[in-house]
This record gives C-alpha cells, structure tokens and sequence, in this order.
C-alpha cells in the first residue's frame, strides 16, 4: 500500500513539475505577445471582432431583458420619480428650445458672413445613433459595447460622441457589433484646448469618471470649472467638442506645466445612446456650434 | 475534447456575466471576476497539460473582450493557475472558508499580475487598490458556492475521482 502511495505521489509529482514548466513557458508566451500586441493593434481588434460576434448577441439579449424590466418598474411602480423627471426634462427642453432659436440665428449668420468671405459652408454632420448593449468585463479596461459594426457602416477609429461630449473612439468593428474605448481609459488621449484661453493638451484617462489635462504650461491660466473642447488636430474627433470642465489645477514644482483634473461632461455610468461620427475632418465646426450652448451651461454651473 | 469546450463556453458565459453586471449599474469594484473562480477550479480539479492551456486560453477570453491589449490577463491566469496546482495537494478547497481564502489571494494575485504586464502599475492609485480589493472579496464569497457546484458537476461525469484522486485526502 505505501509502495503504491509512492508511486503515486511520485506520478503526481513529475506531472505538477510539467505543469509548472507548462505555466512558465505559457507566462512567458503572454508577455511577448503584449509587448507584440502593444506595437501591432490589429491583433486585438481582429482577435476581439471574432469574440464579439458570439459574445455580444448575449449581450444585446440581456440588454434588452434588463430594459425591458426598468421600463415596466418605470410605467407602472415608479411613477413619483419618473413624474418628477418628466417635469426636469420639460423645463430642459424650453431652455434648449429657446437657446436653439438663438444659436439658429448665429448660425444662419455665421454661413451668410463664411460665404461673404469665400471660406465655404458647413455640411451637415454625419453619425450613427447606436445603443450601449454591455460594459468591459473585467472593470480595469473602461470600454462599451455597441450594437452597431461594420454592417451598418462603422470602422475603426471612428470617434464616438454624445450629445453632452466626447464619449470614445471605436477600437473594434465586427460585423453587428463595435468596442469602443472611454475617454476615461488609461489608454486613451485625446487632443485638446481650454476653451477660454485656447491653451492646448491632451487629455488622458485615469479611470472611474476622471480624466488628466497633461502638457498645459504654466502661463496660461486655467481655472476651476473651465470647459475643456477637443482640438480637432487629432484628426479623430470633431473640433469643439466638450470633454468636459476643469475640476482641480495644481502646478508641478520643478516643471513648466500643469496638472489639470478634467472632470468629464458625460456620465459613463448612465450611457444609453451614442453617436458614431462616420463624417470627415469638415464636421469639427458643426459640432462645436452644436455644443456650444452646453459649454456655456456647463461653465455657469461649474 | 468535450470538457475543453465546455470549459470554453463557461469562460465565455463567465465574461457575459461580468459584462452584463457593470452594464446594470454595479460599480467595478463590487464585480466578481467569475472567470477566474474557473481558473481556481481548474488548478484543483485538473492539474495536467491541458489544464494549463485551458487556464490560458480562458485569460486570452477576457483579454480580447477589451480590444486593448492581448496577454496581460491571459499571463494572470496562468500564473495563477501554475501556483495553485503547484500547491494543489496541499490545500484543501472542500471547506468554505479555505475555498474564499484562496480565491481572495488569487484574485489579487492576478490583478497585480495584469497590472504589471499592462503597465497599469504607473497609473497605480488607491482607487485601484480599493477596487482590487473590492472585487477579491466579492470573488472570494462566491467561491464556496461556485466552487462546490463545479466539483458536483465534475464528480457526476466522472464518479471515480476528480483530479487529485481520492488517495490524496489522506495526505
């Protein structure tokens, strides 16, 4: 019998031992290939388009299961709160409507002085309107996904907005189905101007709702509650877009620059609908004249 | 072949799951990393060859569910998975408190793992700190149930034993 039991402890052990070694060499694979997925992008995006077309279809079913409940819990058990909102959103929508009238009349202006000048009108912004169908998994990569892919005209790279400001940038495209990674990502940087004094910078992500100005030198004056608009030299975002409004400034001893809390103007934790923006470089002014009236209500209630 | 797949499809109903749970409004720290509650079970029940790739292969899952990077969590897992195999016949997961304990180390084990092979480790911040810790807890107290159904599972394909074989709860 201990004849046996040896035996098998000494199986068991020559095959932890080809375990371990197995784990080692598979550790190793895992870090050449994020350093080779580091510097190639298209190994996640191809890798990740498959998975979504079998994964994301559970997604938009749960989706749609969820929405469903919290819009019977809506009509028919929370009615205080949904009258409440109601009447939130009506006296929004009259201060938008009236802001609109003015903004139509700048606008009309706007072109008739661009053709007095010869500088050529805007054309019309070009989007898709998709749906927030699933989070990022794992919580430590800030992402979405859409219901919309490259059937439905999405690629790549494409920037992704709210009407409040800047959401994202479309990583990966499948077919039915796009990801898209957060303004608030680690990885994600967008180029940007304080609106007010124009200074330019990047903003990049620091996760969980808050994002970092980088790069801003210390002569320009940046305060709290400034509204910071993408640039648009990026040439991924349209220009003026709101990335949302300075929440702290420190300056950096030792360096000419600024570190600048942006906190952003959309709530990713309540996304529901975004826009795709499939137009070209030629669409920044349309959008910043669009968001304009947001800005401003922004920085009055900064 | 057969449990290959099913591991497979667990792994992918595992990032469903957590997909759907921050979709509905739960904060990230209070997500459980169900996909590595499988890992933990696999280094129990199926220390081999195989077992490893699985682990791999299930990290590889949660990797390309975020377009960003490939590998930082598929190293995660398998270096998880090495170490609890390593000690397998050692600990004894059949009690709860020892299962929530090990999934406890082993969630963060492989968040500083990820943290290291993504260069997270610069954006380090007590944030992330607390959201790691956040979702080991929450790992941690699904695992005796997860756990225990898995086993259930496993012992009712195959009645003669499961992995470490009933000859070495005596050590």
């Amino acid at each position: 019998m201990a004849k046996e039991s040896d035996g098998e402890m000494r199986v068991a052990g020559s095959d932890r031992a080809k375990v371990a070694v197995a784990s080692f060499g598979l550790l190793c694979c895992s870090v050449l290939l994020t350093a080779y997925s580091s510097r190639n992008p298209w190994v996640a995006r191809i890798g990740t388009a498959a998975i979504s077309e079998v994964v994301s279809p559970l997604y938009a079913g749960v989706d749609s299961v969820v929405d469903g409940g919290e819009s019977i819990w809506d009509r028919y058990f929370n009615v205080l709160a949904v009258a409440e909102r109601n009447r939130e959103l009506t006296e929004r929508l009259e201060r938008l409507e009236a802001e609109r009238g003015a903004f139509d009349e700048r606008l009309k202006e706007n072109d008739r002085l661009r053709k007095l000048l010869d500088l050529g009108s805007i054309p019309e912004l070009q989007g898709i309107s998709a749906s927030v169908i699933a989070n990022e998994p794992s919580g430590w990569v800030k992402g979405i996904v859409l219901n919309k892919g490259r059937a439905q005209g999405v690629l790549e790279g494409m920037a992704v907005v709210h009407p409040r400001g800047v959401v994202g940038q479309v990583v990966s495209a499948s077919a039915n189905f796009s990801r898209v990674l957060l303004v608030t990502d680690h990885a994600s940087g967008v180029d940007a101007l304080v609106q007010d004094n124009r200074a330019r910078g990047v903003v990049e992500g620091e996760g969980d709702s808050a994002a970092i100005l980088n790069y801003v030198a210390k002569e320009y004056p940046v305060r709290v509650g400034d509204v910071i608009v993408t640039s648009g030299l990026d040439g991924v975002f349209p220009k003026g877009v709101i990335i949302g409004s300075v929440s702290q400034v420190s300056a950096e001893s030792g360096t000419l620059l600024q570190k600048i809390a942006v906190r952003p103007a959309v709530d990713f934790s309540r996304l529901e609908e975004v826009i795709i923006v499939t137009g070209g470089q030629d669409k920044k002014d349309e959008a910043a004249n669009m968001t304009k009236p947001l800005a401003q209500g922004a920085k009055e209630r900064g | 072949m057969k449990r290959f797949l099913v591991f497979l499809c667990l792994g992918l109903l595992s990032v469903t799951t957590q997909g759907v749970l921050t979709r509905i409004g739960l904060p990230s720290f209070l997500v459980p990393q169900v996909s590595l509650l499988i890992v933990v079970f696999l280094a129990f029940s199926d220390v081999s060859l195989s077992g490893c790739v699985m682990a791999f292969l299930l990290g590889l899952l949660m990797d390309l569910s975020s377009a960003v990077l490939v590998g930082p969590w598929a190293g995660a897992y398998v270096a998880v998975y090495g170490v609890l195999a390593a000690l397998s016949h050692r600990l004894f997961i059949e009690s709860a408190l020892a299962s929530m304990f090990i999934t406890f180390v082993s969630v963060i084990g492989a968040s500083i793992i990820f943290f290291m092979l993504g260069t997270e480790y610069s954006h380090a911040s007590m944030g992330l700190a607390l959201q790691v810790l956040g979702q080991a807890v929450m790992t941690a107290g699904l695992a005796p149930w997860a756990l225990s159904l898995m086993t259930r599972r496993a012992r009712r394909r195959s009645p003669i034993g499961v992995g470490r074989g009933a000859a070495l709860s005596a050590v």
